[in-house]
């Protein structure tokens, strides 16, 4: 085992252990066919049902996928292409207001929804830039308030609510954002 | 490589035409061949006609994406080395299995060259798979280095090395050096 030659016949020798008579390859053929018609009969199954399912399915998923929205901000609480209803949740002092939003031929109808008897909310919008005051939660009922239209169909609003007793620059403030698109 | 063994251009069979015989007839003329290589790699005889039948299965089942038919010793070369791979990719069973073939050393030295024999054969089988394979590729098959490091999926310097530790390691044992 000192030179390659050495290797080389040790190997040859362990080669020819054992004795190898003639090889029948008919037991190993038919395994071979049958493994491949069960291989063969696997994926067309499985290719059948998968078209099945496509078939069956397809129009469904098609129909229940929803159209694609405009681009939302991460923040974004409620997507509905007319009706979206918010909650602030509020900070410190302020107070939940339930806000429902719709958007209508003539503007966003706004529904200013008096969760907490006593208390009063503002309610506001922010849409392209500039803040809309919506109003004052009543303590005693709701209040409707129609915000007109720019004429655009998607509007990309945000609804805050603030507690007005809290005045001042750190002052809490509470944004939903959300997309509505026009009847 | 024997210089009975018979080259690849003869073996070359062309498929489609009674495929079903010539396919009979390329395991019949390289089955024997495959079991020589995957007994040098296992030790065992029952193993080795296991991954040559195995590797002709998968050749069978993938026959229609074998763009040349020529090739298939090397591809029965590199599926037999890959199973005997897998087959030992387990260190569980490796060591069970290297512990066997190590009680088996010791029996029947009546004859002078046996115990040098059996323990060189203790010695290759005690080697890792790879190192293993690539020495039975260079010496036995007498592939060069570049076909070794496609077969084994490493790089030539790597096989250079493994077939170095291999023979270093041959060497370590004493009856072998004298």
């Amino acid at each position: 085992m000192n030179s390659d030659d050495d290797v080389r016949r040790f190997l040859d020798r362990m080669a020819a252990e054992p004795g190898y008579g003639s090889v029948d390859p008919a037991p190993v053929l038919a395994r071979a066919h049958r493994r491949l018609a069960r291989t063969t009969s696997v994926l067309g199954l499985a290719g059948v049902t998968l078209v099945a399912a496509i078939v069956m399915l397809g129009p469904n998923l098609l129909q229940a996928s929803p159209a694609p929205a405009p681009a939302v901000p991460a923040a974004a609480v409620a997507t509905t292409p007319q009706v979206a209803r918010i909650t602030c949740l509020g900070h410190g002092r302020s107070h939940l207001d339930s806000t429902t939003v719709a958007v209508q031929s003539d503007g966003l109808h706004v529904a200013i929804i008096q969760d907490h008897p006593g208390r009063r909310g503002q309610v506001f919008i922010r849409r392209s830039g500039w803040m809309v005051s919506v109003g004052f939660s009543d303590p005693d009922h709701t209040r409707f308030r129609t915000v007109p239209s720019v004429g655009a169909r998607v509007h990309h609003v945000a609804i805050g609510c603030i507690d007005p007793s809290i005045v001042g620059s750190s002052t809490p403030r509470e944004f939903h954002r959300l997309t509505l698109v026009h009847p | 490589m024997t210089p009975e063994r018979e080259t690849t251009s003869a073996a070359v069979v062309p498929f489609g035409v009674s495929h079903r015989s010539r396919l009979g007839e390329v395991y019949a003329r390289h089955a024997p061949e495959g079991i020589r290589l995957a007994y040098l790699l296992t030790g065992d005889r029952a193993l080795a006609e296991d991954l040559v039948q195995e590797a002709f299965l998968r050749f069978v089942g993938r026959l229609h994406f074998v763009r040349n038919p020529d090739a298939f010793e090397g591809y029965l070369r590199r599926t037999i080395v890959n199973l005997c791979k897998n087959h030992f990719r387990h260190r569980a069973v490796e060591r069970s299995y290297l512990a066997r073939h190590a009680g088996q050393v010791v029996e029947g030295r009546a004859d002078p060259d046996v115990p040098t024999y059996e323990t060189i054969r203790a010695a290759l089988l005690a080697l890792p798979v790879r190192q293993r394979a690539a020495i039975v590729l260079r010496y036995y098959e007498d592939l060069p280095e570049g076909q070794i490091a496609e077969i084994l999926g490493c790089r030539p310097a790597t096989v250079r090395s493994l077939i170095a530790r291999g023979i270093e390691a041959l060497r370590q044992i004493p009856e072998v050096l004298t």
